[in-house]
């Protein structure tokens, strides 16, 4: 068996269902087979011819199964064989239902409306077609016949209007009011149109006895004699009063009535209604109208007499006068009548109806005029196109199965039962919903006349109706031509409007309260069709939307009028309304303050920002190759010079000259030293040698210092402690010795020691100042420095004489300075310095902490003089070393010179061009 | 085989003579003599620093007092030397980048210790001596002890003062926003800065004659060995 999963669960679930029977969500949407087959509705459109053939399959199972029950019900009471029982049953289809057999399927497409029922009314399936069943008992069941407990429990499952309609009838079956069965099927709020129950599955059939007419109780009287169980039906299975409009269906949904047949007494007497015959040999009531206009896939054509159902056709010979015998009614519309349209003739044939005839002509007429428009007129493109579909489906039966409740309630009312048999209430109905619609064509039988049990029927149903329902407030008293009431009172007399409001004082069903809004809706309808038929603005969505330029919308300022603001007395606004008062307080208490628009920039910023600006426009502008010219002339310059330099010193140096002379002044820094070592130094006393200079500068400190060492051996013959706190100190300290051991033998540990290279830097030289035997124990030999004659009573750094500083660096004679500032006590400390250093050092000579210095061969020249010239190196450069510094000055002062001319023509260049 | 000392003296004069001619080259460019001369004295003064690092300080400084601890069991001598050898077997650990932490400890001791000898030395042995020298400038009352006029004396302070703020204005860089938006400094410190501008060119033009005098002795100190090489060469 075919399965259908679940949405929602995902569950299998039989594919009869339409309910998930696990989590009871829908298998089947709603709209799926309709949808499928054709568009939906639209409002406005024009409701289209249907075949209610195509109904079959979508009819409610209950529905079916009591059209099966009324067939079989009728059968048994006929005695007709199966065969037989069969064939009529055919026939009855073909009356009725005549494209129902031919849709007889299980594809069919379910309307909205029945849909809704089937989802209400629980797992009631659409698989089962129609089955032969009577038209009489799908009638009877829908007019509120005994539901039987299956369908009981169906109308459980089942919406609960269609539940208070089952509810309603097996109430008021004891009333037996055929009028309110069929109004409260009708007020039930069934989403169907009532004569299309026939073809929809009918719930499962009241039990009714055999012979029991279904519409005993509740039917109108009209309708209760047709409860006959033989119910004539046509071949299509539809009943013979529908049966007769076949013919006209199938051929395209015109209304062509089928033979005239036998018509009922109150269609009979339509004959004697003040209805006259029209040109078109319809009846006035029906000729009244407009003939429709040709729509799309409708067959406009008059429909002739002859395609009439019989007893419409009755009805229009009637009012011509011809006088059609019942028999020969029934005779002519043996397949187009049903039995219960027959019995109506028996009845109400003896109807007094004359006196309400006319009215009731009128009223019927009015609905059946409609009708004829309606179903000529308004058939919308979802009828024409499914007209051979339905097969000989009324065109209301059709609308009814492929709309939705509001359109079916709306498209009731603009394609009232093409059959004359529909209460007056109803076609009221669908003439207020069909206002807007244009009433130009008319209904095909409107050429006889209204038959009495319409009438009778209608002032029934307007009795019944009050117990059904209550109209809504849309509701507007149908009217016909003339401005009458549709609605008449048992005696023909037409109802006030009043009256009929208090009639419809219950609750409407949605569908007819749709009904009576619907006419507003239509009123709508026109202007939507008219919006439609323009360019439709397409629905953006909501990221296009948030796109949108928002516009801002100045909102109008809210407050007094203008004409009420107070004026402005001053200020520039002096004399203009709406001006924003000005707060006492919050006015600037002094001007403001006026700020330059000019750009604020210094002179040198400017000159800054100029230079930038020629910086940026000379990028443009393409560089000049260097040359090689420049270069050349540089390096030529370089060695020009340097010739001359060394031509001067290594003559002057290399003959001997001895021309410039040595000044005998000298500097008071230098002074102190020659002071102190010629006569405050104690001979034999130990002095400290301190040599912390480079290699390079040996010449220079050797010749500066070498005259001051050599007066002070000369003279004291002090015991020296050579120390260095750079690693080639001890190399230089030994050179130096062997200079001033020329001309005397200073023994090594005797006369001085080399203590050797002191590590640590300032941390070392402190740890010395703190602790010099501890910190430098040993000499370069490897014995044991304090312990030897030279350093004989000599523990501390006060313990020296002197300390005598041979450098050429700064740093390394401020650690010596800063160090031995405190452990020095009464020790001298001479500094003998090269020339770079020499004013850097100068300083700590101002402030005392060195006691004397000289400073390169300018200050130990005189030394040496004094010394006798000893050693003579100061000599020996003296003149090279003149003559070289003087040989500088010149160029110096000649370079100068020459740049300072060059720069005063270039000046002048400059000045000159700009 | 000792070599006699004429002949030591005489090598070595030779040397030196070659060495200074390869130097003098550079006054053509850069060219391979004066490669090879730079690179000879680069790698004598390494060697020479190395050596003596390690006979004049390592040795006798770590190895040989542990050596005398030890063998002689002088724990004492051990343990004021352990400390040391183990802080620079600490600072070895720097070579590998793994096991760079464990000599943090040793180097930062020794930069606690050099910073802490060098801020001591430059306050106490520069800073407060400089600042006071530069107000006993204006000690009048040693101007006649000292036999120097007071006037020239008080001029001489001033004028030194001048120099010294000038000196300290000229490296003053702090500056506020004037009203008009432009960031000036104060016109006094300006002025003040002008002046010590003026200072230390003259300073930098003093080092800048001492540094050509001392090349200059040197040049001719090189000449007279140069000299000295060839009179000794024709005896």
């Amino acid at each position: 068996m075919a399965e259908i999963k679940c949405p929602m669960c995902g569950k299998p679930n039989p594919a009869e269902l339409d309910v998930c029977q696990y989590c009871e969500a829908r298998l089947k949407p709603v709209t799926d087979e309709l949808s499928r087959s054709q568009p939906p509705i639209r409002p406005g459109e024009e409701p289209k011819d249907m075949d209610t053939g195509e109904l079959e399959s979508v009819l409610p199972k209950w529905l079916r199964d009591i059209r099966q029950q009324a067939r079989e019900s009728a059968d048994e009471d006929t005695g007709q064989p199966p065969a037989e029982k069969e064939a009529g049953q055919q026939e009855e289809k073909a009356d009725l239902l005549a494209g129902l057999r031919s849709q007889s399927g299980g594809d069919e497409e379910i309307p909205d409306w029945l849909a809704g029922l089937r989802s209400e009314g629980g797992q009631v399936g659409f698989e089962e077609t129609s089955t032969d069943k009577d038209d009489m008992d799908a009638l009877r069941s829908m007019l509120g016949e005994d539901v039987p407990v299956a369908r009981e429990s169906e109308a459980s499952a089942l919406p609960s209007w269609v539940s208070d309609l089952d509810a309603e009838e097996t109430e008021q079956a004891d009333t037996d009011e055929p009028a309110q069965t069929e109004a409260e099927h009708f007020a039930s709020g069934s989403d169907f149109r009532w004569d299309a129950d026939f073809e929809t599955d009918s719930a499962p059939q009241a039990e009714s006895t055999e012979g029991e007419r279904p519409f005993d109780t509740e039917l109108p009287a009209w309708l209760q004699d047709s409860d006959k169980p033989q119910i004539e039906q046509t071949e299509s299975g539809l009943p013979a009063w529908l049966g007769s409009q076949e013919p006209a269906l199938t051929e395209g949904g015109t209304s062509q009535l089928g033979d005239e047949g036998e018509l009922p007494a109150w269609l009979q007497d339509k004959d004697e209604a003040a209805d006259h015959e029209t040109d078109t040999g319809l009846p006035a009531w029906l000729d009244t109208e407009k003939p429709a206009a040709p729509s799309e896939g409708r067959d406009t054509t008059p429909v002739s007499e002859g395609d009439l159902p019989g007893w419409l056709a009755s009805l229009g010979a009637e009012e011509s006068g011809e006088a059609v015998p019942p028999q020969d009614r029934e005779q002519s519309s043996s397949k187009s009548t049903t039995d219960w349209l027959a019995s109506f003739e028996e009845e109400n044939a003896e109807a007094a109806l004359p006196q309400s005839t006319e009215s009731a002509i009128k009223s019927t007429t009015d609905w059946l005029a409609s009708l004829d428009e309606e179903t000529t007129e308004s058939a919308s493109p979802q009828e024409t196109a499914q007209p051979a579909a339905e097969g000989e489906m009324p065109d209301w039966l059709t609308a009814l199965g492929k709309e939705g409740p509001e359109e079916i309630s709306q498209q009731e009312t603009e394609e009232p039962a093409a059959i004359g048999d529909l209460p007056d209430w109803l076609a009221a109905l669908g003439e207020e919903s069909g206002e807007a619609l244009p009433q130009e064509e008319t209904q095909t039988f409107g050429e006889s006349v209204t038959p009495g049990w319409l009438s009778s029927l209608s002032e029934e149903s307007v009795v019944k109706e009050e117990e059904v329902f209550s109209p809504s407030d849309e509701f507007v008293e149908p009217a016909d031509e003339t401005g009458a009431s549709t609605f008449v009172d048992d005696e023909g007399k037409p109802i006030s409007k009043e009256d009929v409001e208090a009639i419809f004082s219950m609750d409407m069903p949605d569908w007819l309260s749709d009904a009576g809004g619907v006419s507003e809706l239509e009123s709508a309808l026109p202007a939507a069709e008219a919006q439609e038929d323009e360019l439709r603005p397409a629905d953006l969505p909501s990221w296009v939307q948030a796109m949108r330029p928002v516009e801002s919308v100045i909102s109008e300022t809210e407050g007094a009028p203008p004409e009420e603001q107070p004026v402005e007395e001053r200020g520039p606004l002096a004399g203009l309304r709406g001006v924003l008062p000005a707060v006492p307080g919050v006015r600037p208490s002094s001007k403001p303050k006026a700020y330059s628009i000019k750009l604020q920039a210094s002179e040198e910023q400017q000159s800054n920002a100029a230079m930038l600006e020629k910086m940026l426009a000379e990028e443009v502008n393409p560089k000049p190759v260097t040359t090689q010219k420049v270069v050349l002339t540089q390096r030529l310059l370089r060695l020009a010079i340097t010739i001359l330099f060394l031509s001067i010193v290594s003559v002057l140096f290399f003959s001997g000259t001895r021309i410039n002379p040595i000044s005998t002044s000298v500097r008071p820094e230098t002074k102190a030293v020659l002071d102190y070592v010629q006569t405050t130094l104690p001979a034999n006393a130990p002095v400290l040698l301190i040599f912390d200079y480079e290699a390079a500068r040996a010449g220079e400190l050797e010749a500066a210092a070498a005259p001051l060492l050599d007066q002070m051996l000369t003279l004291k013959a002090p015991r020296l402690s050579l120390i260095s706190s750079t690693p080639t100190g001890s190399g230089l300290a030994e050179r130096f010795m062997k200079i001033l051991q020329t001309d005397r033998e200073y023994a090594r540990n005797d006369n001085f020691v080399n203590l050797g290279y002191l590590s640590g830097g300032a941390a070392g030289v402190q740890a010395f100042a703190k602790d010099p035997d501890t910190t430098k124990q040993l000499t370069t030999d490897g014995e044991s420095a304090w312990t030897t004659p030279a350093l004989q009573d000599v523990s501390e750094l006060s313990n020296f004489a002197a300390i005598i500083l041979l450098t050429d660096d700064v740093e390394t004679a401020r650690i010596w300075i800063e160090q031995t500032e405190g452990d020095r006590g009464e020790t001298r400390l001479l500094v003998v310095s090269s020339a770079q250093s020499g004013p850097m050092i100068m300083p700590y000579v101002r402030s005392g902490q060195v006691d004397g210095m000289v400073t390169g061969l300018d200050n130990s020249a005189p030394i040496e003089q004094a010394n006798s010239g000893r050693p003579g190196m100061v000599r020996r450069y003296w003149d090279a070393y003149g003559f070289g510094l003087l040989t500088a000055v010149v160029m110096i002062t000649i370079g100068s010179l020459w740049s300072l001319v060059a720069g005063w023509q270039t000046l002048r260049k400059e000045q000159g061009q700009g | 085989m000792q070599l006699p000392p004429e002949l030591l003296e005489f090598i070595t004069a030779g040397a030196s003579f070659v060495i200074t001619i390869f130097i003098l080259s550079y006054l053509f460019g850069d060219n391979i003599l004066f490669r090879i001369a730079i690179y000879l004295f680069v790698g004598a003064a390494a060697g020479y620093v190395a050596a003596v690092a390690c006979t004049e300080v390592l040795y006798p400084a770590l190895v040989q007092p542990v050596l005398s601890g030890v063998v002689f069991a002088d724990l004492t001598q051990a343990i004021r030397v352990g400390f040391p050898l183990l802080g620079s077997l600490l600072l070895l650990f720097k070579i590998f980048p793994r096991l760079s932490h464990l000599g943090q400890l040793p180097m930062a001791y020794l930069v606690g210790v050099g910073a802490a000898v060098t801020i001591g030395g430059a306050v106490l042995g520069t800073l407060l001596p400089q600042v006071s020298a530069t107000f006993n400038g204006f000690d009048l009352s040693s101007a006649g002890t000292s036999g120097v006029d007071t006037a020239f004396m008080f001029f001489n302070g001033m004028f030194i003062l001048l120099g010294v703020v000038g000196t300290l204005a000229y490296f003053h860089f702090g500056a506020t926003q004037k009203p008009d938006g432009t960031v000036r400094r104060n016109p006094l410190v300006n002025i003040l800065a002008w002046i010590g501008r003026v200072f230390i060119a003259v300073t930098f033009g003093v080092l800048f004659a001492g540094v050509y005098m001392a090349a200059l002795t040197a040049l001719i100190e090189r000449m007279d060995s140069i000299r000295s090489f060839f009179l000794q060469l024709m005896q």
